[in-house]
């Protein structure tokens, strides 16, 4: 089932079906309990009476004085009766009921058959009449009980029927009405869609608001976004025709020469590429990202770098077994890939890589190149500078990692290794101080 | 050295498989990856080049099922995507090297040089056993300095003989290897080229084992 409101209607009219079908029950119950109630009190009202009525003649026989007896007592099949045990015999009413009852014990018992097989409350009790012990016994027929409750049961049923009726569409209404805002919320989708309004603007109920919040954040994200890559599609466009123009016109003079100028505009043109799509690839700092399998990453980027140089290189990685790293595996891999390429590319024959965590991840890759002069570290930084053409590659990987270390707000430190030599490369992110 | 080359854009394949036979690679070509999976699986190549973009079926998975089903023939991965994880994963799905486009040719033979070597277990930067010296650019060998033009045949099948030396190599299993897949194959071709091969290397170095086929030993040049 899949409608939320046809779903909560069916589930209150199954929870008031039991209700009323319980109800019916014990009112039946409490309807014969009541009628029993009765009954006793008026056996036992009876009991007294008989009981006064009854004298010890001069030869010490038991007699009653029917004029004092209630007339039901004396006419035949009433249904109510009565028999004085005493010991010198019994007394029994004029109505008759001549079928002894044993195995009764003192007080009052229900639904016991009668001289016409019809229920009978009995009352049985004892007494102490002048030194004599006797014991008497009073019934009534109690078929009216049953039909009280028969009856009682047949009037209250298409009441509760009615009521469940009525409950049951006033709750269809109530769920209706409460789900209104949903449905609301529904057209304002649709008409989102079609164009026709720029974010969600109705009011909801507390339980919705945080969804229609959410949905016009994520709207203003999307919005944003999509002007972010339009500005920065706008500016790779910008930067891809410069150098195609010039390639045209060098290939449009056909001289022998403009082949290494040709090269050099091609090459202008992949580092633009490289650049930007390092820097799309990046999912940006998101809360609560978890990289699943750090070492094991690491340790295969290690390979794979080993297999691209060919085993020459002697990459030597420094990480904890157990290391939890709070962030997007991708990016951190492009980081550390585009760190150790680099590295890899200018090492002699070492490269030495540690990755710690410290109130933020930090990363430092060290090789045993060349090295960098103070001049260059400081041009390199500098955003937008590139080093000379003789070292390509050197500049590009280090902008890369500029741009990826940029979009995280983190740090990026050059120095020269003080172990093997060559550049140090020094990598904070996710630091608590504000960044660089 | 049997290729299979693997890769769905007709320009760049056809450009690729031009520059590999001149450097006397027999090529088969494919453009999808279904087709590849079939071809690599079923043809013995000595080097398969992959393009991981490809239609039907992904490069990746048609990698992992080549060497899931047992084989080991070297696998260089070209691919536009230069992401660091997918790098990885490439790695990890069986990949024996990696190079990003847009790259340049003699790149990729010198990397498919390096592979081959690699694979037959050959510790030299060059082409050589014992006294004989491959020139894999110019197609000629050299012999205590004494020049040796082969042709493109002759090329082919030395340089298999030096990539699989003491190894007892049949005359299917040679044809398999020096020629591709729609090339005519006569049936005595191997014969007539290793006579001319032992004209010019010496005849003790290709030994003929009857009934099983030849075997080269560098020891005996």
């Amino acid at each position: 089932m899949k409608s939320l409101s046809a779903r909560l209607s069916l589930s209150l009219a199954i929870t008031l079906l039991i209700y009323f079908a319980i109800q019916s029950i014990l009112a039946g119950l409490e309807v014969q309990l009541l009628s029993e109630r009765i009954v006793e009190s008026r056996l036992e009202h009876d009991m007294e009476e008989i009981v006064a009525a009854l004298y010890i003649r001069s030869d010490g026989r038991f007699q009653l004085n029917w004029q004092r007896i209630p007339h039901i007592y004396r006419r035949p099949m009433s249904g109510h009766y009565f028999i004085i045990y005493t010991a010198k015999g019994m007394i029994n009413s004029r109505s008759l009921w001549d079928v002894p009852i044993t195995g009764l014990s003192l007080g009052f018992h229900h639904d016991i058959s009668g001289p016409q097989k019809q229920p009978l409350s009995v009352h049985i009790q004892a007494f102490n009449f002048y030194g004599h012990q006797i014991r008497v016994h009073i019934a009534e027929e109690t078929s009216f009980i049953r039909q009280n409750i028969h009856t009682f049961r047949n009037q209250l049923l298409p009441i509760f029927l009615a009521m469940i009726l009525l409950l049951i569409g006033l709750q269809v209404w109530i769920i209706r009405s409460s789900l209104q805002p949903l449905v609301k919320l529904r057209g304002e989708i649709k008409r989102l869609e079609h164009g026709e309004i720029q974010n969600l603007v109705n009011e909801g109920p507390s339980e919705i608001q945080p969804v229609i919040d959410e949905v016009n954040q994520l709207l203003q994200l999307q919005k944003h976004r999509l002007q972010r890559s339009r500005h920065a599609l706008g500016n790779m466009a910008h930067a891809l025709k410069t150098p195609l123009t010039v390639m045209r016109q060098l290939l449009d003079q056909d001289v022998e020469e403009n082949k290494k100028r040709l090269r050099q505009q091609l090459s202008l043109i992949q580092e633009r590429i490289d650049r930007d799509l390092a820097h799309a690839r990046l999912a940006g700092q998101i809360h609560g990202g978890v990289w699943p399998n750090p070492v094991q990453d690491i340790e295969d980027l290690v390979s794979t770098l080993k297999m691209i140089y060919h085993e020459k290189m002697n990459i030597q990685l420094d990480i904890e077994k157990d290391i939890r790293i709070p962030a997007d595996r991708e990016d951190m891999m492009e980081i550390l890939g585009n760190l150790l390429d680099n590295a890899c590319k200018w090492a002699k024959s070492s490269v030495y890589c540690k990755v710690w965590c410290d109130q933020g991840l930090h990363m430092c890759v060290e090789d045993n190149g060349e090295g960098m002069s103070a001049e260059d570290m400081k041009n390199i930084l500098q955003r937008g500078v590139r080093l000379d053409e003789s070292v390509a590659g050197h500049g590009l990987g280090m902008s890369i990692i500029q741009e990826v270390v940029l979009a995280y707000a983190g740090k990026l430190k050059l120095s020269q290794s003080e172990n093997l030599g060559g550049l140090k490369v020094y990598v904070r992110l996710f630091s608590q101080d504000s960044p660089q | 050295m049997r290729m299979l080359l693997v890769e769905d854009d007709l320009e760049l394949a056809t450009e690729l498989c031009r520059n590999l036979q001149q450097q006397n690679y027999a090529v088969d070509m494919v453009h999808d990856g279904e087709e590849a999976a079939f071809m690599g699986a079923t043809e013995p190549y000595d080097a398969i080049i992959l393009d991981l973009g490809l239609p039907n079926k992904n490069g990746l998975d048609v990698l992992r099922e080549w060497r899931a089903s047992g084989s080991s023939t070297p696998v260089i991965i070209l691919t536009a995507r230069g992401a660091w994880y997918e790098k990885v994963e490439g790695f990890r799905a069986g990949a024996d090297d990696y190079l990003s486009k847009p790259f340049h040719t003699e790149e990729l033979m010198i990397r498919l040089q390096t592979l081959l070597r690699r694979s037959s277990g050959l510790t030299h930067n060059t082409l050589q056993a014992g006294r004989l010296y491959l020139d894999e650019e110019g197609q000629f060998a050299t012999l205590d300095q004494t020049r040796l033009e082969l042709t493109a045949m002759e090329f082919r099948l030395l340089r298999y003989f030096i990539l699989h030396p003491g190894q007892i190599l049949s005359e299917p299993h040679l044809l398999e290897h020096v020629y591709d897949h729609a090339a005519e194959k006569e049936s005595n071709i191997i014969e007539v080229y290793i006579s001319r091969l032992r004209k010019k290397i010496g005849k003790k170095s290709i030994r003929t084992r009857r009934g099983q086929g030849y075997v080269f030993d560098p020891e005996a040049l």
